[in-house]
């Protein structure tokens, strides 16, 4: 076993050896992508820069490097509205190392936070000597798949009482549509909600507002 | 090596016979997990030995109570589908000869039936209209009869008691009207929802 392995390795420093004649043997830097939709994507290896197409799912520097040289694929412009980040195992290292450099570069659709702020929310008056008052609760939706979100009259912050911001815990991916409504709010208060739908920009969006009113 | 196992096998046999006075005498207790179920009513059964259990809506577990031996046999199978979903055995998890391998790795993923969300729009003489689940979008055109309601449907279903709320993501174009929804926050019934009311006026 150990001497086929010898025997093979042997047989590559050979033909690295033979290749070595005519000058080192060469490599291409190249690798894969995942996920790449958008144009403007820049990767680089040193000052050799490459411009990669939207839907690209490989790629080769214009320069090849030398057996033994070192590389390092890293991204210097990332494509619109994605971020892409190569794999760290594979981007970088030196050629020989294995047969082919196989960079491997994946690239998800950015996503930004969703949030507003809320006000008029406040505990219930139920507070006695030894218990503290209960949190009123409005859940807001952001349709079937984006979540629910408590908003809580415990989320005040300490110098507003009854207002506060909220955040959904789920990201929403840039050039999705969003649309928040009420799933349920306390059986005293009305709560309305304005500017609870639009498509996602390239930012966080925090003009969602959540204005409660005790019933009268 | 074979005569070993025979020997070890009438070991067991053995201890089996003798065992078998008190009880099956197995030693391991079938189990697993189940993905995602949301609701009640699925019952399980090992055709093995012909036992079934009950599982409960959220439940993420579940352990047979009968002992079963080593090689014996296991067959876990739907006995009874939960209400409003369907489950399903993950691979061949369910099935085959219990080792320490087999007995404790058996998976069931479960699904809540989708149904279709949609509604009426009134009123609407011009294009532009897009009502929002959450992400998913529906472009609302105008009726060829003027005057005439419009129905729609979302793209994507709803499982069944998944929450659901539509709201307006833009208004018509070209007209001094607006719409306005209502009826349009809920739990999904077992079955199409075609409930929502789009009025614009």
């Amino acid at each position: 076993m150990n001497i086929k392995f010898m025997g093979a390795a042997a047989a590559l420093v050979l033909g690295a050896a033979l290749a070595g004649c005519g000058g080192k043997q060469q490599f291409a830097v190249q690798g894969t992508i995942t996920g790449l939709n958008n144009a403007g994507l820049v990767l680089a290896n040193g000052s050799d820069t490459l411009t990669v197409p939207a839907g690209a799912l490989t790629f080769t520097m214009p320069q090849q490097i030398d057996y033994g040289a070192s590389f390092n694929v890293v991204v210097q412009t990332q494509p619109a509205h994605q971020t892409c980040t190569p794999a760290l195992a594979s981007s970088s290292g030196s050629a020989g190392h294995t047969l082919v450099i196989n960079a491997q570069i994946s690239c998800v659709q950015n996503s930004y936070a969703l949030g507003g702020k809320f006000s008029g929310l406040y505990a219930n008056n139920d507070a006695t000597a030894t218990t503290a008052a209960t949190p009123r609760t409005v859940v807001l939706l952001n349709g079937s798949t984006g979540g629910q979100l408590s908003v809580s009259s415990a989320m005040a912050d300490t110098n507003t009482p009854g207002a506060g911001f909220f955040n959904f815990a789920a990201a929403v991916k840039f050039g999705d549509a969003y649309g928040v409504t009420i799933l349920s709010q306390p059986s005293d208060v009305n709560c309305t909600l304005t500017n609870g739908s639009g498509i996602m920009p390239e930012s966080t969006v925090s003009n969602i507002v959540l204005t409660c009113v005790p019933k009268t | 090596m074979k005569s070993l196992y025979q020997r070890a096998g009438l070991a067991l046999l053995c201890s089996a016979m003798f065992a078998g006075c008190g009880g099956s005498g197995g030693s391991m207790a079938l189990s697993g997990t189940i993905l995602t179920l949301n609701k009640p009513d699925l019952v399980l059964i090992n055709n093995g030995n012909g036992e079934t259990l009950a599982i409960s809506s959220g439940q993420t577990t579940f352990v047979f109570t009968k002992l079963v031996k080593p090689d014996e046999d296991f067959d876990i199978e739907v006995q009874n589908q939960p209400t409003g979903a369907k489950c399903t055995a993950v691979g061949t998890t369910n099935k085959g000869k219990a080792s320490v391998y087999t007995a404790y790795q058996i998976q069931f993923s479960c699904l809540t039936n989708p149904y279709t969300l949609g509604g009426t729009v009134t009123g609407l003489d011009t294009k532009g209209l897009v009502l929002t689940n959450g992400s998913d979008t529906v472009s609302v055109l105008p009726p060829t009869t003027p005057g005439a309601t419009v129905n729609f449907t979302f793209p994507t279903k709803v499982g069944d008691g998944s929450p659901y709320g539509v709201t307006i993501l833009t208004q018509p174009k070209d007209t001094s009207k607006v719409c306005t929804v209502s009826n349009n926050i809920g739990n999904m019934p077992a079955g199409d929802f075609n409930g929502i009311v789009v009025t614009c006026q």
